[in-house]
């Protein structure tokens, strides 16, 4: 697998919730080579930003890559108003992905963007004959990205979704509805979303097989600058480079 | 006709090209080399190495302002001897030179490191960091005065097999003092300008928005005020200088060498893009064709000429 750097057309941009995208870009050098877990570093080239930003890649095809865009900020609103048509530089694929098992019982947990590739994931798990079901966590009812839930809900035998504050049928974070779950049932769980969610996370998640995948500041995003730097038992690593997706038991949390 | 971007940095050595990559944004990972071509870069400056390893510093490290970045890395390396120990696999094995950017808390760390880079073969050059805010036991910090500058540079010679560049800051770079200075020590050649000292507040939590209290600012929105440090310098001293702040493309680069660097080196855009030397040298090429210039120091004579 090399990484490589395509210009890509914009097919499509869709407003799917509040304050989230899917931009649908045309893709084959990176779409093709990209597994679950993976991220892809885009140049946002409006006014003076000059670091590109790293994104999750939401979907694939032979053709195509969507990305979810959730914004939280110049590049993100710079993103979440491109025309089709278009042109964006992308670089990738990066980072380590997902390990994606067959025949498994798998567990899917994400707060606000982690959904982006917790949905290339589902589709692997479920390409693979592996059971998976999902927990959702956002901060609001509208900012809940009804057709993309409904995508999860096909792949998968349950999804459940909560929002910090209502109206909505249940209030509460992800642990709340984690706690209402046999986690015996799974034999892997996957999480990814906001450090604070993933740092809640863990006593609950201890002692099983969990993946992780941590959302981080960069500036490079190829492994290069150091910008990034996670502590890990095994000493200090990079989340663009050695991650994004980690072993729960590995991350020093305390230190997060 | 073929112009010819060999660069003569004196007692460094003879550079295929102009295009340098500044220490901090050049890596061996794998990402990088792949979309780096390195047959279009001069030579490239390593990580900060410092004499013990270091953690550097809390998260978040990398803040984006306009046309610019502030990074408070904070020197994280594995330290001189896991360096040297990598090196033969690492860096050794690239077929482009490699300078080797050293830093220390005081002139004895610097000497020491320098010393054991000694065991090191097939190495360019060692840069010294000399921005380190470290404070050492007289309470000054390391490049507050020329005198200070001069007195590492020439301990280092005295102890070095590799020739020497000094890295000023911005600060270092107000006047020729300092690089004078260095260039009186023994130095062969000046780098400037380091990243500018800068803050950014996070107002809500009453707090630096970086996990250190400033960083270091580099990126485009530097690149005017770094031109004009080179400029006045080069003026001022007959080393080689290696010209860098915000360099994103080949006008920016072309800048650069009229100002006066005999090289210049790209930084923050290097890593948003590692194709940039070779978009650099096409358009050294195409420039030298278009105004019948052979070499590139023809760019900066014919500056010269028509500004005096």
């Amino acid at each position: 697998m090399n990484v490589v750097n395509e210009k890509c057309e914009v097919i499509r941009n869709e407003r799917v919730s509040s304050d989230g995208h899917i931009l649908v870009l045309n893709s084959r050098d990176i779409s093709r080579q990209t597994l679950p877990g993976q991220f892809v570093e885009i140049g946002c080239y409006g006014e003076d930003m000059i670091l590109r930003r790293p994104f999750s890649v939401f979907d694939v095809s032979s053709e195509s890559l969507s990305l979810f865009i959730k914004i939280v900020g110049k590049g993100t609103k710079w993103l979440s108003e491109l025309n089709s048509g278009s042109i964006v530089d992308l670089i990738g694929p990066l980072g380590n992905g997902f390990t994606v098992s067959s025949k498994s019982r798998s567990l899917l947990i994400g707060g606000g963007c982690g959904i982006a590739s917790l949905n290339l994931l589902s589709r692997k798990l479920f390409d693979s004959d592996s059971n998976s079901d999902t927990i959702f966590g956002f901060s609001k009812p509208e900012e809940i990205p009804q057709e993309i839930i409904e995508g999860f809900q096909k792949r998968a035998n349950r999804v459940l979704v909560t929002v910090d504050k209502g109206p909505y049928p249940f209030i509460g974070n992800v642990v709340d509805r984690l706690k209402e779950i046999d986690r015996e049932n799974y034999d892997r769980f996957y999480c990814c979303g906001p450090t604070r969610m993933l740092k809640a996370l863990e006593p609950f998640l201890c002692k099983r097989e969990v993946e992780v995948s941590l959302e981080a500041r960069m500036a490079c995003g190829i492994g290069v600058c150091y910008g990034c730097t996670i502590s890990t038992k095994h000493g200090s690593k990079r989340v663009c480079l050695d991650g994004p997706v980690f072993k729960m038991e590995e991350v020093e949390w305390n230190e997060m | 006709m073929k112009c010819n971007l060999r660069t003569d940095l004196g007692r460094i050595g003879i550079l295929r090209n102009p295009i340098i990559i500044s220490s901090g944004t050049f890596g061996l990972s794998k990402p990088y080399f792949d979309l780096l071509e390195s047959e279009y870069v001069g030579a490239v400056v390593t990580k900060t190495i410092t004499l013990n390893p270091k953690e550097g510093n809390a998260q978040p490290r990398i803040l984006e302002g306009p046309s610019s970045m502030i990074n408070s890395i904070g020197l994280e390396n594995p330290g001189v001897l896991s360096f040297i120990e990598e090196y033969k696999d690492g860096y050794g094995k690239l077929e482009i030179p490699v300078i080797i950017s050293i830093s220390g808390n005081s002139v004895s760390e610097f000497v020491e490191i320098a010393d054991r880079l000694n065991d090191i073969d097939g190495a360019t050059a060692i840069e010294l960091n000399l921005s380190c805010p470290n404070v050492d036991s007289e309470g000054l910090s390391f490049g507050s005065s020329p005198e200070r500058i001069g007195n590492v540079v020439s301990e280092c010679s005295k102890t070095s097999k590799y020739p020497l560049i000094a890295k000023l800051s911005p600060f270092q770079s107000i006047d020729a003092s300092f690089a004078r200075s260095a260039e009186m020590a023994g130095a062969s050649a000046i780098s400037l300008i380091n990243t500018v000292p800068a803050m950014k507040i996070d107002i809500n939590r009453f707090r630096s928005a970086l996990g250190a209290l400033s960083g270091g600012m580099s990126g485009p929105a530097i690149r005017p005020i770094a031109l004009k440090m080179v400029y006045e310098i080069s003026r001022d001293i007959d080393l080689p200088i290696i010209g860098m702040g915000g360099i994103s493309n080949g006008e920016d680069a072309v800048e650069f060498i009229m100002a006066g660097a005999t090289a210049i080196s790209i930084g923050t855009m290097n890593m948003i893009d590692p194709s940039i030397p070779k978009s650099i040298t096409k358009f050294f090429e195409n420039f030298m064709q278009v105004h019948s210039l052979l070499d590139t120091a023809e760019i900066a004579q014919r500056f010269i000429q028509r500004n005096s």
